[in-house]
């Protein structure tokens, strides 16, 4: 709706608006704080680039090792891969030989990175193994799912030689998402914050 | 010196995964079996790509190439781009958006790499200044 119109509108209206007097227009709520409504993975990302940035209260957990390097206790990081600041591994992810990871991705628990695989500007959220020598570029991988934020589009990748769900698998067979959810959350500080906006958006693109 | 040479079209099955890879090999040797081949490979009704796949299209190029021709993609679709783009096969390959385009791309001249190459270098290029 145009606002000149709603302007006009007003004018003749009794003030103050009550709620729903201009049914099917937004009303503005002013909110002293960080907004994301997190309906997309670029929303993820940005949330992730937020608290890189110092733009949100979310931050990297565990222990600073270099300037811009978050490592949780548990990491294990191959010496010849490459991490480039700000990056934040989990606990328990494995990076392998010749990796990099790089500008602002986020690699959460009981993740792996294969040898050679580049993680560029993506989010690899935890129990997901991605095989070696990809390139994972502006990306939001969950379990065999990848999301890719440019083209605003999810792939379910069938191929465990590609990229692997390693969630803890339930009587059914079915790998649970769930269980590994209960046992930790994502890495970040406030982590129930981010662990609650991300298992949000995961039922908004995967349908969990 | 002219050269005539015939763009060969081969339309990919739905799946390019392992289980149909020692037929399409097959059926690609046949394509690609004398010099200077050119060939045109028709995604559009592709919808699944495995690592097989990936590895099929790579061992195509290689032999491709051996015969000194060409391989280009035709009509990816985004799901299989993205693929592509993370085995990191896509540099390899042309894309093009039809198949008409592809196999025109073979006997034209390039004129929109040119006109990129013109345009980056008026963007990013500084002359320098005279007097």
């Amino acid at each position: 709706m145009e606002s000149e119109w709603f302007g006009t509108a007003a004018i003749g209206c009794t003030l103050p608006f009550r709620y729903g007097e201009f049914p099917g227009l937004p009303v503005p709520c002013p909110i002293d704080g960080y907004v994301n409504r997190l309906t997309s993975a670029g929303d993820l990302r940005r949330l992730v680039q937020d608290g890189f940035l110092c733009r949100c209260e979310v931050r990297p957990g565990g222990g600073e090792i270099k300037p811009g390097i978050w490592v949780e206790d548990g990491a294990l990081v191959h010496r010849l891969a490459r991490l480039v600041a700000p990056v934040y591994l989990g606990s328990r992810t494995n990076i392998g030989a010749s990796a990099v990871v790089t500008r602002f991705s986020n690699i959460e628990h009981h993740s792996k990175v294969g040898d050679g695989t580049i993680v560029d500007a993506s989010s690899v959220l935890p129990f997901t193994e991605l095989a070696s020598g990809l390139e994972v570029s502006r990306s939001v991988v969950e379990g065999n799912t990848l999301v890719d934020v440019r083209r605003n589009l999810a792939l379910c990748i069938r191929d465990p030689k590609l990229i692997r769900d390693t969630a803890p698998v339930t009587r059914g067979g079915a790998p649970s998402r769930e269980a590994g959810r209960e046992n930790g959350t994502l890495g970040f500080a406030y982590s129930s914050f981010f662990y609650r906006a991300a298992g949000r958006l995961s039922e908004v693109l995967f349908g969990d | 010196m002219t050269t005539c040479r015939t763009v060969m079209v081969k339309d990919m099955p739905e799946g390019v995964t392992i289980n149909c890879i020692p037929q399409l090999w097959r059926e690609l040797v046949v394509l690609f079996g004398r010099d200077w081949p050119c060939l045109v490979l028709d995604f559009s009704a592709v919808r699944e790509l495995d690592r097989a796949g990936v590895e099929l299209l790579l061992r195509t190029m290689e032999e491709v190439v051996k015969r000194n021709g060409d391989v280009k993609l035709a009509a990816v679709s985004p799901q299989i781009a993205v693929i592509l783009e993370l085995t990191r096969v896509d540099r390899l390959f042309e894309t093009f958006e039809s198949t008409s385009d592809a196999v025109t791309s073979f006997t034209s001249f390039p004129f929109a790499a040119v006109n990129k190459n013109t345009d980056e270098r008026q963007t990013y290029g500084s002359e320098p200044s005279r007097g």
